[in-house]
């Protein structure tokens, strides 16, 4: 027997859509791309829509829809507009579009149900209904074989985290002796925590691309089609961090001093590797990868800071993690559809295709520049304010020392992005024109804009954060 | 008028330097012509608040009504972290301010030798101008910052795109340096803000909370500022981005670096390390005495080592980029003695500097591009006076004002800062006395490069490089010859600008 809520009207709309577009493709056919695509943006726009109006409805045992759904609900959805826009041209040569993105909306209910979840079993349900997903969108371009590559890389390596996490979350109930999130832990089960712990701590940190999980980054990043590459960088990896908060913010309150202390360590190595390796990279989408990495490691000093100083700066870190968030979305977004332009038009992302970039598209090249600027950490662009405030709550934190490798990875991290910046400056080899589709020009024109511009609104923004660091606190 | 005056000094420029590109990509108004309209209006309304503001006698009741500032703006921004957009000049800040227009409306009209890529020079020269106001303006730590960094941008590609033959290797190097230093900073900032527990970044609410932070914290934020500042000015260790950047750069590029992104590393230490710490007495106890022997120490082998490079230098533009990491350690010392005759002396210098070192690279730009093969190696080029009498003289007369010949604006400020170390008996003048001796002896060494490449290249037969040169062009020489005159006018009636600065060192003290 199905109980109706109408906190599940969103879902109902995914629903809808995706019914839409497979009645759409199989009509369509090949000219379903406009059609699919269209029907995708409305649908998303829609559950937008849905996930305020059914803000704060009834919580039940498995799920509550405060702050912190809405928020996380909306990043994931609006990201998944920019793979909506970019996948309109990337797999335009794809018979069964509308599977893709029917894949892509239903990975959207998993981002919803974990942003959602109070329940340990709900959550890691909302997680694999997330990535499954992911793990098929990978592959989803039949006859590429460095796709198919990436994408068994992909599962292989995400179906372990997730059964390591799994055996993390069996020990969590045994120390606790039960599902709920935040429940109080048996005070003789201290080694129990800890294996725990990182147990959970390896399985969800594979998402997220923390060292040492974060094999699988550069090779499917570089591997996958370039919408995928934007699902998982600029959508999913939200999600992820929407998981591992629920886990750990939620899920294992009490226990902040111990995974503070993991988080710290992680977001070290993530922050030192991610932007050592990405010096030596040639080709562009491995570099974002990388970096993808790094800017993992800055958000995590904002978990560490969370779990381990926890209580007066519980908001500063929560201001540096939610404005990162936002900022990757945008910036990471940004570079990444940048880069596919590039690969569409010339086939790969090596970086001497982007030579002379400035002169032959000044849409793409200054979005790029503006991207990798805000990841540089340029003021007063959005990715600035993040990092800001991240540094700023690790020294209220008293854990400046996370502060310090930060900063000496933007310095590194500088060369890299300079040299993209650079390439595309030089006088160009060719007089190959870089075509852009009207779908990416718009998306690359919001986002860029939003980058500069939101820095004025950020008042608004850290209101919103306050408010949820208020509800999960 | 008060409110929105300096805010119009900050933004004008940066806003309108996408319409400067853009007119000129659409080829309606020449960017040059553009640029050179909106700075010169720029500078002559500074020149006019100086006189409204700082001139009549009431200012300082009209200060204390704005928290000690004049012309003082200030708007929330983000009040949950306590950021406002808060801009004010004083005593220090006003000169700087000054300094700053007249040495980008020199180097805009002497960058008319530019042909390629015009309309991205001089937007980018905008923007740049609105970094260097932004830091010497801002009362907010954050506003401080992003105009700080601000300045990064603009100088890496201008360097890039219009330098010499090695400008890849020294924009990088500059923009890597520079950034991680600001970085460094960035972290004593925020120790600041959380030490203090007002929440806020505006300058004068932090003053007012420093006395409550002990003295081990001070030191602390004390040592990560300086860092930032240090690496600006730049100081030995970290001097050796300069000389490639400045080398490298486009003359007015250079002179702009020279005459005022080394002033924001002064300007920062002294309004971030002595202005905001003022009232902790910091400076009077164990530690803060330790730190102040340190900054002489750095301060007088920044003088020294440099000065001994600057000796073996063929290039020209080398030699007077050593020469200026030379002249900021005079700062340094001033600031050590910690009297307000050092703190006018650092701030003189930096006055008096900001307009003689332009000129010298400006003057270098004319000899490079008036020789045959584009050198500025002084043993090719020699006998300039034959060629090119008036810039000729202009050179002889800078040089001999960097090398601190009183009259001229060096000796104002060198001596004072002497004076200054011997005056502070407990310390530099004390058992520290073998500084300022150090210190008065290595003026030698700047007068020795000096004269020696002035006799090479200035007198002696005109070399082969020389063959076909013809006086150089005005838009080259009259900002010469402007900065020239302006360093005439501060060696001989210092009195103009001291009162001002006078003012503010007793306030600190």
């Amino acid at each position: 027997m199905v109980e109706f809520s109408i906190a599940w009207l969103p879902v109902y709309v995914i629903i809808v859509g995706i019914i839409i577009n497979l009645v759409l493709d199989l009509w369509k056919r090949e000219d379903a791309r406009f059609w699919v695509a269209s029907a995708t943006a409305l649908t998303i726009v829609a559950t937008a829509l849905s996930v305020i109006y059914v803000k704060d409805a009834a919580s039940s045992a498995l799920f509550n829809y405060g702050e912190f759904y809405v928020f996380f609900s909306l990043i994931g959805l609006l990201s998944s507009l920019i793979v909506v826009f970019v996948a309109w041209k990337d797999m335009s040569l794809e018979l069964d579009i509308g599977v893709f993105f029917s894949l892509l909306l239903l990975a959207n209910v998993g981002g919803m149900v974990i942003a959602a979840a109070q329940h340990m079993v709900a959550l890691y349900v909302g997680y694999e209904l997330v990535s499954l997903p992911s793990y098929a969108m990978a592959a989803f371009r039949k006859r590429d074989k460095s796709g198919a590559e990436a994408a068994l890389k992909f599962f292989l390596l995400g179906a372990l985290s997730s059964a390591i996490l799994v055996y993390g979350l069996a020990l969590y109930y045994g120390a606790t002796g039960t599902f709920s999130m935040g429940a109080t832990a048996d005070p003789s089960s201290e080694s129990l925590r800890l294996v725990a712990i990182i147990l959970i701590a390896s399985g969800s940190g594979f998402k997220i691309g923390l060292v040492p999980f974060h094999f699988w980054i550069g090779d499917v990043y570089s591997g996958a089609p370039s919408s995928v590459v934007t699902w998982l960088a600029a959508s999913s990896k939200k999600m992820a961090f929407a998981f591992v908060m629920q886990l750990f913010f939620v899920g294992m309150k009490g226990w902040g001093t111990t995974w503070g202390g993991i988080f710290a360590v992680l977001a070290i190595l993530s922050m030192l590797l991610g932007n050592i390796a990405a010096v030596i990279q040639t080709n562009v989408m491995r570099i974002l990868a990388y970096s993808t990495i790094a800017q993992a490691g800055y958000i995590m000093i904002g978990f560490a800071v969370y779990g381990y100083a926890g209580n007066a700066t519980a908001i500063a870190a929560m201001n540096g993690i939610g404005v990162q968030i936002i900022a990757h979305v945008l910036m990471k977004g940004a570079a990444i559809v940048s880069t596919f332009v590039i690969i569409d038009n010339l086939g790969s992302s090596e970086l001497i295709n982007f030579k002379g970039l400035f002169r032959k598209n000044k849409l793409v090249s200054w979005s790029m520049a503006i991207a990798l600027a805000s990841l540089m950490g340029i003021p007063p662009l959005m990715g600035f304010w993040g990092k800001a405030y991240l540094f700023l709550s690790s020294v209220s934190g008293g854990m400046t020392y996370l502060a310090y490798v930060g900063l000496v990875g933007s310095a590194i991290s500088l060369y890299y992005y300079m040299k993209i910046i650079n390439m595309m400056i030089q006088k160009p080899d060719d007089e190959v024109e870089i075509k852009v589709t009207t779908p990416i020009k718009i998306t690359l024109v919001i986002m860029t804009s939003l980058t500069v511009l939101l820095p004025i609104f950020l008042e608004r923004i850290l209101v919103v954060i306050k408010a949820i660091t208020e509800e999960i606190y | 008028m008060n409110d929105w005056a300096l805010s119009l000094l900050l933004l004008l420029p940066i806003i309108s330097s996408i319409f400067v590109y853009l007119l000129d990509k659409r080829n309606l108004i020449k960017a040059k012509f553009l640029a050179t309209g909106i700075i010169t209006a720029t500078t002559i309304f500074s020149i006019v608040l100086w006189f409204t503001e700082f001139v009549p006698s009431d200012r300082l009741a009209r200060a204390a009504d704005s928290d000690g500032f004049l012309l003082h703006f200030q708007a929330d921004w983000i009040p949950s972290v306590g950021i406002t957009y808060a801009v004010g000049v004083d005593g220090l800040s006003m000169p700087l301010v000054v300094l700053t227009q007249v040495v980008f409306l020199v180097s805009v009209i002497s960058s008319f030798y530019v042909h390629e890529d015009e309309g991205a020079y001089y937007s980018l020269l905008l923007v740049l101008l609105s970094g260097v106001m932004g830091t010497f303006i801002a009362l907010d730590l954050f506003l401080f910052y992003i105009a700080w960094e601000l300045v990064l941008i603009p100088m890496f590609f201008l360097i890039r795109q219009w330098g010499g033959p090695n400008r890849k290797y020294a924009s990088i190097k500059f923009f890597i340096y520079t950034h991680l230093a600001s970085l460094v900073m960035l972290i004593g900032l925020f120790m600041l803000y959380l030490n203090v527990d007002a929440n806020s970044f505006y300058l004068p609410d932090l003053k007012a909370g420093m006395p409550g932070i002990d003295v081990k914290t001070l030191q602390l934020i004390f040592w990560l500022v300086f860092v930032g500042f240090v690496t600006k000015f730049p100081q030995v260790p970290v001097h050796t981005w300069l000389p490639d950047a400045h080398v490298q750069a486009p003359s007015p590029g250079s002179a702009i670096l020279a005459g005022l992104l080394l002033k924001m590393g002064g300007y920062g230490l002294m309004r971030i390390g002595f202005w905001l710490f003022a009232d902790t007495g910091f400076f009077l106890t164990e530690e803060g005495k330790t730190v102040r022997v340190i900054i002489a120490w750095i301060g007088v082998v920044s003088m020294v080592y440099p000065a001994l490079i600057a000796l073996q230098q063929d290039d020209l533009k080398k030699m007077i980029a050593y020469s200026s990491i030379s002249h900021m350690g005079i700062v340094l010392l001033g600031l050590a003695a910690y009297n307000p005759l050092g703190f006018n002396a650092a701030m003189y210098m930096m006055i008096a500097h900001g307009v003689i070192s332009p000129g010298l690279f400006l003057l270098s730009g004319i000899i490079e591009h008036n020789t045959k093969s584009h050198t500025r190696d002084i043993s090719k080029v020699g006998g300039l006076a034959h060629k090119m009498p008036f810039t000729g003289g202009l050179f002889v007369f800078l040089g001999f004002a960097s090398a601190g010949l009183p009259g001229l604006a060096g000796f104002v400020a060198e001596f004072n800062a002497f004076v200054a170390m011997f005056d502070d008996t407990e310390l530099l003048g004390g058992p520290w006395k073998v500084i300022p001796i150090i210190a008065v002896m290595s003026v030698i060494i700047t007068a020795g490069y000096y004269l020696w490449a002035i006799e090479r290249v200035i007198y002696k037969q005109p070399t082969e490089e020389l063959e076909n040169t013809k006086p150089g062009k005005w838009y080259e020489v009259w900002p010469v010859f402007i900065l020239s005159v302006f360093t005439l006018v501060l060696g001989l009636f210092p009195a103009i600008v001291w009162w001002v600065l006078d003012e503010f060192s007793t306030s600190l003290l």
